[in-house]
């Protein structure tokens, strides 16, 4: 009671005061508000995606909001990048609000299903015109940009999922590089693992913990083994309807297997990223080569190994499982911008895209060292010819002929589960055997 | 007699507090609840379109991960709860009767890492436990100490006392300056030696502190996430995850599994842990008490 009463006393000495200042102070926050509102007359479109830190896509970003905001009066694009790991962290929220940007990348694989289900993304087939259509040209059937014939992401950059090694390293090493287009073979990567360990290197720089570092490289082992090219069969292996228990999928996964137990790449890859550590440390020249690497870090790359007289850095293909196997690459498009269908600037967020997606816009992109695309758009002898040498080895490997592994898949669930295995398989916690087991009784394979 | 002035008063300065508490607590905490009834991928804007029922449960009870994940955060919580509470409440007992000359420069130095960032701290002692690392360097090793699954959550553990044994030994300094010097002098006249001293008297004094610091450390040990992600991301191999992790590897990882209903019924299973002990102590303390 006492208490009460003290409390009592003390609002009342100090509670009239403050609830002027509490009112002072709302009156104050609706003043602002409602003058930023008066001000902020402009016409704003959000652009987001992943790219932060690849320095070619935000160069090019920059010069497209430009000549967008100069050829639309009034209106401003703001741009966001995240990172990869952390993207979705803002996307869902954003989207599930029902108020998120105008324009957005979705990663390729399960999410592009989910926003395109969930009712967000504009279909693009439906609303471009003639022009946007031929410098998309064959892209348009790009699988991981559209569903049931639908194109519902525009593509921004294209890239070869590959390996990049050091061309002084392997000499000092006593190896000789492949020929253009082609690459090791496992056991010359064993070989390499060893001299390199010897040096005090790596071999190789891996970062498993981003899963795609590790289901790519195993769709690329599958695919030179696949008898039924270009069927796609690790994804009727991911439905269910072949058997795991097959040639292709043990030599894939024994291929990993075998780097990772001669030590091609260190141990203690397994708790390492690729985008930063491994990455990192390729920079820093502790590893010979760098796996699962790709075009996108083209303008990222050393650029004392990059000059316009020389280049230190060469591009191959994943490990070959045997000296026989075709030519096998992963080609994929990057980000890919979608737009939203709850825009309240839906054309403004169309003509934006439909810009990245222009010849200029490619030329753009390429001269940031970033590979476009719509490549159909533009004069690829022109582009091969820039004096950025490793962007012009990033069109060549673009433009090699092999088999062509997807890399994009919808089946997160069984995706996951084989990387577990593989992972494991690492750990030395099961075996290939298992592996082929789990998968079959996972994905629900009846035989 | 209370006035119904006073009372609205009350009511209206408790109203942004209580407004703040049930927008960002109560009102998410309870969808999503609800949430891991439900599929729900995160993209939807229908939060609540699928119902599964306990489908979602079920998933996670099958997942050996999720058992893996369990284990971790148990075997996290004990570290925080007994391992960095027993170790504060030595060194604190230690500077403080200690009396040496640089005790208060001591304090700041062990209070240091609580002021930093997780993550910074996280990464800092990744790069001392990497393979090139500072400890390998040290000990002359090659070890892959974060990769290897039996002691990943070990290193964890440790790099997580490290970082917040300072604030339960600022909690038991501030507890011993409180204590009733004179039942120590009490005991020196009665000739007893410094172990019977700090064991039936200090130890027994500090009770509350300890029970304070071991709900502190229990209630974060639980919400434990930030230096798992930084150090190890839940590998290798889901090896070293801990609920918390969990919960964002099955709702935002990217590459992951995108089930948002799943990741909601994993945060369920926290609360629940929570819950349970914070009830469980209650009844202990109410006994004891009574």
């Amino acid at each position: 009671m006492l208490l009460n009463l003290r409390l009592y006393r003390l609002i009342n000495i100090y509670g009239g005061k403050m609830f002027k200042h509490f009112r002072n102070f709302l009156i104050a926050l609706l003043l602002t508000f409602s003058f930023s509102s008066i001000v902020r007359s402009e016409t704003v479109i959000n652009v987001v995606d992943w790219q932060g830190g690849v320095d070619g896509i935000t160069n090019a970003y920059a010069d497209f909001i430009k000549k967008f905001e100069a050829e639309n009066p009034g209106v401003k694009v703001e741009y966001t990048q995240y990172t990869v790991t952390t993207y979705n962290e803002y996307l869902k929220p954003a989207l599930s609000s029902g108020h998120g940007p105008d324009v957005f990348a979705v990663y390729p694989g399960p999410d592009v299903d989910e926003v395109i289900n969930a009712g967000h993304l504009v279909n693009l087939s439906a609303e471009m015109d003639d022009e946007w259509r031929t410098w998309l040209g064959n892209n348009i059937n790009i699988p991981e940009l559209g569903r049931n014939g639908n194109l519902y992401m525009a593509p921004q950059d294209a890239f070869t999922e590959e390996i990049w090694v050091y061309k002084d390293m392997i000499a000092d090493l006593g190896f000789e590089l492949p020929a253009f287009g082609d690459s090791y073979t496992v056991d010359e990567w064993v070989e390499i693992g060893k001299a390199a360990k010897a040096k005090g290197l790596d071999g190789l720089m891996f970062g498993p913990v981003e899963s795609w570092c590790v289901l790519d490289g195993f769709a690329n082992f599958v695919n030179q083994q696949n008898a039924d090219y270009p069927t796609d069969v690790l994804g009727l292996a991911y439905d269910g309807e072949i058997s795991w228990d097959q040639p292709m999928f043990r030599d894939a996964l024994n291929a990993y297997k075998t780097l990772h137990e001669a030590g091609v790449w260190r141990k203690d890859s397994l708790s390492m990223d690729y985008q930063v550590q491994a990455w990192g440390k390729w920079i820093d020249r502790e590893g010979v080569g760098i796996y699962c690497n790709g075009d996108w870090f083209i303008s990222s790359a050393p650029p004392e190994h990059n000059t316009a007289d020389s280049l230190n850095i060469y591009m191959m293909s994943y490990p070959k499982i045997s000296a026989d196997s075709p030519a096998t690459y992963n080609k994929a498009t990057g980000t890919n911008l979608g737009v939203n269908a709850n825009s309240p600037n839906k054309d403004l967020a169309l003509a934006f895209v439909k810009l990245t997606n222009s010849p200029w816009a490619s030329s753009t992109f390429a001269g940031y060292g970033q590979i476009p695309a719509n490549l159909a758009a533009v004069n690829m002898d022109e582009l091969a010819a820039s004096p950025n040498l490793l962007f012009n080895d990033g069109i060549k490997m673009l433009a090699t002929e092999g088999r062509n592994t997807n890399i994009y898949y919808t089946q997160a669930e069984e995706m996951k589960a084989l990387y577990d295995g593989i992972m494991e398989m690492f750990l030395g916690v099961t075996t290939v055997d298992e592996i082929i087991e789990k998968m079959n009784k996972f994905t629900g394979f009846s035989g | 007699m209370i006035s119904k002035k006073f009372q609205i008063k009350t009511i209206f300065y408790l109203f942004p507090a209580l407004f703040i508490f049930l927008v960002f607590n109560v009102i998410p905490g309870l969808s999503s609840l609800v949430l891991s009834f439900f599929e729900f991928s995160g993209f939807e804007t229908n939060l609540f379109r699928k119902f599964v029922g306990f489908e979602n449960f079920v998933k996670i009870y099958h997942d050996k991960y999720f058992w893996i994940a369990l284990k971790n955060t148990f075997l996290f919580v004990f570290g925080a709860v007994f391992i960095q509470t027993g170790i504060a409440l030595m060194l604190s007992v230690f500077i403080f009767f200690g009396n040496f000359k640089y005790s208060v420069l001591v304090r700041s130095i062990m209070f240091f890492p609580c002021v930093l960032a997780p993550v910074s701290v996280g990464l800092v002692w990744k790069k001392i436990f990497e393979q090139d690392g500072v400890l390998n360097a040290i000990l002359g090793l090659d070890f892959s100490w974060l990769s290897t699954i039996s002691i990943v959550m070990w290193l964890i553990i440790t790099v997580n006392t490290w970082q917040w044994i300072g604030y339960n030994l600022v909690i038991y300094y501030a507890g011993l300056q409180s204590l009733n010097i004179e039942l120590l002098e009490a005991a020196d006249i009665d000739g007893a030696n410094w172990s019977q001293k700090i064991f039936s008297i200090v130890v027994p004094l500090l009770w509350p502190t300890t029970i304070l610091n071991m709900i502190l450390n229990l209630i974060g040990g639980f919400r434990a996430f930030d230096i798992v992600y930084v150090l190890t991301r839940g590998g290798p191999a889901h090896y070293s995850e801990v609920l918390a992790s969990y919960l964002y590897y099955y709702s935002f990882a990217a590459g992951g599994p995108n089930k948002m209903g799943v990741g909601s019924s994993v945060a369920f299973i926290i609360f629940a842990c929570i819950l349970t002990i914070a009830l469980v102590r209650i009844i202990v303390m109410r006994k004891i008490t009574n």
